[in-house]
């Protein structure tokens, strides 16, 4: 279950990025709005370009989310690591169970 | 573990909170997350499997060939993985060999003939990075306590996940620097280097 699922969760961690921004845009461009409207503008078409830039932004995020998934399926591609360095407060821990009291091996 | 000491285990973890905390529960996580990685080990849902490799040929192992049994050691319930036929085992994923049990799993001249695993130690080793290893209930009752066929793909169990809306689940428990144990590779997110 659980491969599929951490590439979803990446691509949805980025793309919730990218949403958050497009947010943070469209407050401010909204803020501007209602700057510009008490000014008399036309808030209308404002808005109309607002809202097609939300959009686009959306989905141009949500058109990465293939590719977002490939690379991360890429990443867990088996590659050859030779012999991996273990910290000593890692290999600490596992010697710890050496000594840890209790039940019989 | 008899059937009646996993109807105990279910039984218990059904009362658990939503999230459960290895930090809090140690010796309950460590067994439900040990049964869990016990029972997909050699199945079609191992995915682990992908990545080991026999060292000697550098051949990729068939899953079927995976084994896999609970152990218990000075009081720590783990699991022992290895590959019936094969001496020697490469594993292929980065930032999972720190997580083996040293003692266990290399032989004197460095190779690794098994992977044994100690969920309570991961627990600690995650610590270090300020990570916590969770267990998330409802994951284990749908999978370990859920019936599970060694014969079905986990497909059948991403329907659930999706219906369930897991992904933001998921990303939330990683953003709050929450792991939830589900398997070795999934430790990926966080390595110990």
């Amino acid at each position: 279950m659980k491969k599929n699922l951490k590439m979803i969760a990446m691509a949805g961690f980025n793309l919730a990025v990218n949403t958050v921004a497009v947010m943070a845009a469209s407050s401010s461009s909204q803020a501007a709005v209602s700057n510009t409207s008490m000014l008399g503008n036309n808030q209308g078409s404002t808005n109309t370009q607002v809202n097609s830039i939300s959009m686009a932004s959306i989905e141009k995020s949500f058109l990465e989310v293939p590719r977002m998934c490939k690379d991360r399926s890429a990443a867990f591609d088996p590659v050859p690591v030779g012999r991996e360095e273990v910290p000593s407060q890692v290999v600490a821990i596992h010697l710890a169970l050496d000594s840890a009291q209790g039940a019989v091996a | 573990m008899t059937p009646e000491d996993i109807e105990v285990l279910r039984r218990t973890l059904v009362r658990q909170p939503e999230i459960v905390s290895f930090k809090d529960e140690l010796k309950l996580a460590s067994l439900v997350a040990s049964l869990g990685i016990q029972r997909e080990a050699g199945t079609l849902n191992d995915e682990m499997a992908r990545f080991v490799f026999d060292a000697e040929t550098g051949e990729i192992i068939p899953y079927h060939h995976i084994r896999s049994e609970l152990v218990q050691y000075n009081g720590a319930v783990g699991v022992r993985i290895w590959a019936e036929g094969h001496e020697r085992i490469d594993l292929r994923f980065r930032g999972i060999q720190p997580l083996l049990h040293p003692r266990f799993s290399y032989r004197e001249d460095g190779s690794i003939y098994q992977c044994v695993f100690f969920p309570e130690s991961i627990a600690k080793i995650l610590a270090l990075q300020g990570a916590e290893l969770v267990l998330v209930r409802e994951w284990g009752m749908n999978t370990i306590f859920g019936g599970f066929d060694p014969e079905k793909h986990y497909y059948q169990t991403n329907f659930w996940e999706l219906e369930n809306n897991d992904t933001l689940r998921f990303a939330k428990l990683v953003e709050s620097r929450k792991i939830p144990f589900l398997e070795p590779t999934t430790l990926s997110l966080i390595s110990p280097e």
